[in-house]
């Protein structure tokens, strides 16, 4: 009996020192620098962010977790056990640096999380770390962790603005690899400081429209929020400084480096459409914060990215490979980057591959619809193309185009908008693509407008033309079932008045679908207008009545 | 070097657990499953049961020390309170009606809208609800702790991990899990064990129980653990993070809007009032509520829709009152 205990204790000796090859403790200390507008973030003051926004803030508080060392010379890897971490700026506590015992060696990247895995955070009783439900950071009503959560006041809105973040698809990876590798010596404390630029959070984000912001899917404001924090962070080490890029775990595979499996580096060098003639004119009679910037084409970025050099328009040639039109060089995918070059950070990322069933699909990365399937839309012999555009950090829109040769992909244009800019830059893109490749020539293109404003519930609705209802008939059914209540010009009377903005009533004057789906549900009487009737209003109030 | 090795054993010991804990009878009727559902995490045992029964009606729980759980969830009625809203720690009546504890073991979320993902994650809640037991968990486990047989009993009931904020959380799970009640005159009845003979009231009620309640309400749980809109109101408010939008605070799905989750019929008559806000005082409100009294709205319960699609149950007086007396049957009172 003791001989075979005793054998059971050497084996998971052995087997524990058979994956410590690094024996020796280090301590590496992770420094959280939060900045405002060019300042260190001081509680209570009021700054105004890069993106026009002035505000104080109240509090900021986060998880970061999993916190996680590799190096790739090597090949080791070392999860610090047990790593959630509370970091905050209250006015009880400030909370900003992390000291963590870690094998002394090389290392050359460093991953961590904002957020709780999904595990701990389906059971809140599955306490590890400084994880702790009940002090503010998660929702005991709905089982998770606020992964995220600030609080503070809107200074020009006279406001307070409230963002709290959760949920499992909003678990972000951050990660970054160093140029040079730390070192660190038995015993040594090495500091890394995280600086966060805290401005980002409020890209694309009209905080006065929308102060209270609890929680939500992906592609919900908290969303969008969710991924300007993932990307708000440089590592500092020593005299480099590198932009953390993030990732979403649950959604998106790890291994997004692969090189094609035939070991070929992908070759797209051919002349790529000059999508640089698309530059789109200010938009006339518009305020100019409420300008979007013209379309950055991804063509333009490609050159800020390490290994793809991706064209215009590629042609599915058979199932699994895609090969850019004209010129040759097969490859499993094409990806386009589209790169901010002032803050040295990838915005989004579109790939084009084929599934497993060779089916393809488009795989956005940073977006806040990371997949869109194309189904049997394209197939092999098919031309794909991609223009896009990130739009400025008020609107942060995003449009793919994809364009095929015969017909609209109508499926990829399940809903919401269209923006007259939009359309004619495509429509120009078209052009210019088919002088390119006459052999390729597509005679219609189709807008991924599900990514229109999908991180933006569009305020300014009725900037957009509306992609379903009918505006004339919904102007009819209007004046006969709604005008008595809302008045003829949407002025209100004994309804409430129809409008946008941070002083409107109308929460549901947002977008077609949420305001269709009002007008069904809760429009008297009951059950006297939904379907067509719904999306003619909606169409009628967006189009014509609720002005920017 | 024996010294040492005797170390490590007594270490491997400690990290395995040492003696497990004795398992708890918590007996699973047949008319119910084959056995206890519980999570792997946290297997119900005979010390784990007995604490958590023992913290359940325990006031230092709350923050004021004033509050237990079993203040609003009162053995004798069911775990449940008679109120149509219970008034916790800051002495205003809760958002929705205390709902009774019966049979949670098979729940697939708790709270009225599901938001609960597991027992042990529920108990979090009312915790730290500041209209409830408003616990602060900074300080909990130390003000806990200053009771030494509190700190031997989580000792045993979890053996190497004794008081943490988790085995608070993990020892009140158990004991609702144990909670298993189906021994009313429908059980023994199902299960062929002696009982009174149905009236024949009661079997005309049953009849019409399957007919018309039984889509939701599925025996023998009586619930279909899910969430439906039975027609109660039209608007809901977004005040109190939607309180008021049910399920679809949850989901985030407009359609679940009004939804909330089929509560178990069992006990059903010694368990009012009734709904999710504790509406109806009595079985009769409720089915003439199901009678005539639905709010027509697109997310109705297709089930509470004739062939036609008009909304409301076609049953007369005789049968409400044949319903009832089935529904009597249904009592056992809840003793453990």
């Amino acid at each position: 009996m003791r001989s075979l205990a005793t054998t059971t204790v050497a084996l998971a000796l052995i087997s524990l020192c058979s994956t410590c090859t690094r024996d020796e403790q280090a301590t590496l200390v992770l420094e959280f620098r939060h900045r405002l507008d060019g300042q260190p973030l001081v509680l209570d003051q009021v700054r105004t962010t890069r993106y026009g926004q002035t505000v104080s803030f109240e509090h900021l508080r986060y998880w970061v977790s999993n916190v996680r060392l590799s190096d790739s010379i090597n090949g080791d890897d070392f999860t610090v056990p047990d790593s959630y971490y509370l970091i905050e700026q209250t006015p009880e506590h400030t909370r900003l640096t992390l000291a963590l015992e870690v094998p002394a060696g090389r290392w050359d990247t460093i991953e961590l999380h904002i957020g709780v895995d999904p595990e701990p955070n389906a059971s809140l009783d599955a306490i590890a770390g400084e994880l702790l439900p009940g002090i503010g950071m998660d929702w005991s009503w709905d089982t998770g962790y606020k992964f995220f959560r600030a609080e503070g006041a809107i200074v020009d809105a006279d406001d307070r603005f409230v963002i709290h973040t959760g949920g499992d698809p909003l678990y972000k990876r951050l990660r970054a690899e160093l140029d040079q590798p730390l070192a660190l010596e038995r015993g040594e404390q090495l500091e890394i400081a995280l600086e966060a630029d805290v401005d980002r959070l409020f890209v694309g984000v009209d905080l006065a429209a929308n102060p209270e912001i609890l929680g939500g899917p992906v592609d919900s404001l908290a969303g969008k929020i969710a991924g300007n924090y993932s990307r708000m962070f440089t590592l500092i080490s020593g005299s480099q400084r590198i932009v953390m890029q993030p990732s979403s775990p649950n959604l998106i595979d790890e291994d997004d480096d692969a090189i094609p499996s035939d070991g070929t580096p992908p070759q797209l060098s051919a002349t790529p459409v000059d999508l640089a003639a698309l530059a789109c004119e200010p938009v006339p009679g518009r305020p100019p914060e409420q300008q979007r910037s013209c379309f950055t084409a991804f063509s333009h970025a490609l050159a800020s990215t390490s290994r793809w050099d991706a064209g215009m328009l590629a042609a599915v040639t058979e199932a699994g490979t895609i090969v850019q039109a004209p010129a040759a060089g097969v490859v499993h995918e094409v990806r386009f980057t589209a790169h901010d070059e002032q803050a040295h950070v990838d915005l989004f990322r579109v790939t084009i591959r084929p599934n497993d069933d060779s089916a393809f699909f488009l795989e956005l990365d940073n977006v806040t619809q990371p997949v869109v399937d194309f189904g049997d839309a394209i197939a092999a012999g098919d031309a794909v193309g991609l223009v896009g555009s990130h739009y400025d950090p008020s609107f942060g829109a995003l449009a793919v185009a994809v364009v095929r040769r015969q017909e609209l992909v109508q499926r990829l244009c399940p809903q919401r908008y269209v923006t007259a800019e939009i359309s004619d830059a495509l429509d120009q893109a078209l052009a210019v693509g088919n002088a390119a490749w006459p052999e390729h020539a597509a005679d219609s293109l189709c807008v991924a407008t599900s990514l229109v404003c999908v991180s933006e519930p569009c305020e300014q609705a009725g900037d957009f033309v509306p992609a379903q209802g009918d505006v004339d008939a919904g102007r009819r059914l209007y004046a006969s079932g709604c005008a008595t209540c809302h008045g003829s010009e949407g002025e209100g009377d004994i309804g409430p008045p129809l409008c946008s903005g941070p002083s409107c009533s109308c929460s549901d004057c947002i977008d077609h679908p949420t305001l269709a789906d009002r007008i069904a549900l809760d429009m008297p009487p009951e059950g006297s207008c939904e379907g067509a009737c719904a999306a003619d209003v909606a169409a009628f109030i967006l189009h014509e009545l609720v002005l920017p | 070097m024996t010294r040492g090795i005797a170390a490590l054993l007594a270490l491997l010991a400690l990290a395995c657990g040492g003696e497990p804990p004795d398992p708890a009878v918590v007996r699973v009727p047949e008319n119910l499953g084959a056995s206890l559902p519980e999570p792997e995490r946290n297997p119900t045992t005979a010390e784990g049961v007995a604490l958590g029964r023992a913290l359940f009606f325990d006031p230092r729980l709350s923050g004021p020390n004033t509050i237990a759980c079993a203040d609003c969830h009162q053995p004798d009625r069911c775990y449940s309170d008679g109120k149509v809203r219970s008034i916790g720690a800051a002495g205003r009546p809760l958002a929705r009606h205390t709902p009774a504890l019966i049979n949670l073991a098979w729940a697939s979320g708790t709270f009225w809208d599901g938001g609960a993902k597991n027992l042990e994650s529920q108990v979090f809640g009312p915790l730290t609800s500041p209209l409830e037991m408003a616990a602060d968990t900074r300080t909990l486990v130390a003000e806990l702790g200053a009771d030494p047989a509190l700190r031997v009993a989580f000792e045993q009931a979890f053996p190497g991990e004794g008081l943490t904020l988790g085995t608070i959380a993990r020892a009140l799970a158990q004991f609702e899990r144990s909670l298993v009640f189906a021994d009313s005159p429908y059980d023994r009845r199902a299960r062929g064990e002696p009982a009174e003979p149905a009236t024949s009231l009661e079997q005309r009620g049953h009849a019409l129980f399957m007919t018309w309640c039984a889509s939701c309400h599925v025996p023998d749980q009586f619930t279909d653990f899910d969430y439906h809109d039975i027609g109660l109101d039209l608007a809901f408010a977004k005040d109190d993070e939607r309180v008021a939008w049910g399920r679809a605070r949850i989901s985030g799905a407009l359609d679940d809007r009004g939804a909330f989750k089929t509560p178990t019929l069992r006990n059903v008559a010694i368990t009012a009032p009734y709904m999710h806000d504790g509406r109806f005082a009595t079985l009769e409100q409720v089915l003439d509520h199901y009678r005539h009294g639905l709010v027509e709205s697109p997310n109705l319960a297709s089930q509470l829709r004739g062939p036609d699609g008009s909304p409301g149950l076609d049953i007369d007086d005789d049968d409400r009152e044949a319903i009832i007396a089935f529904l009597h049957t249904l009592t056992d009172g809840c003793q453990e």
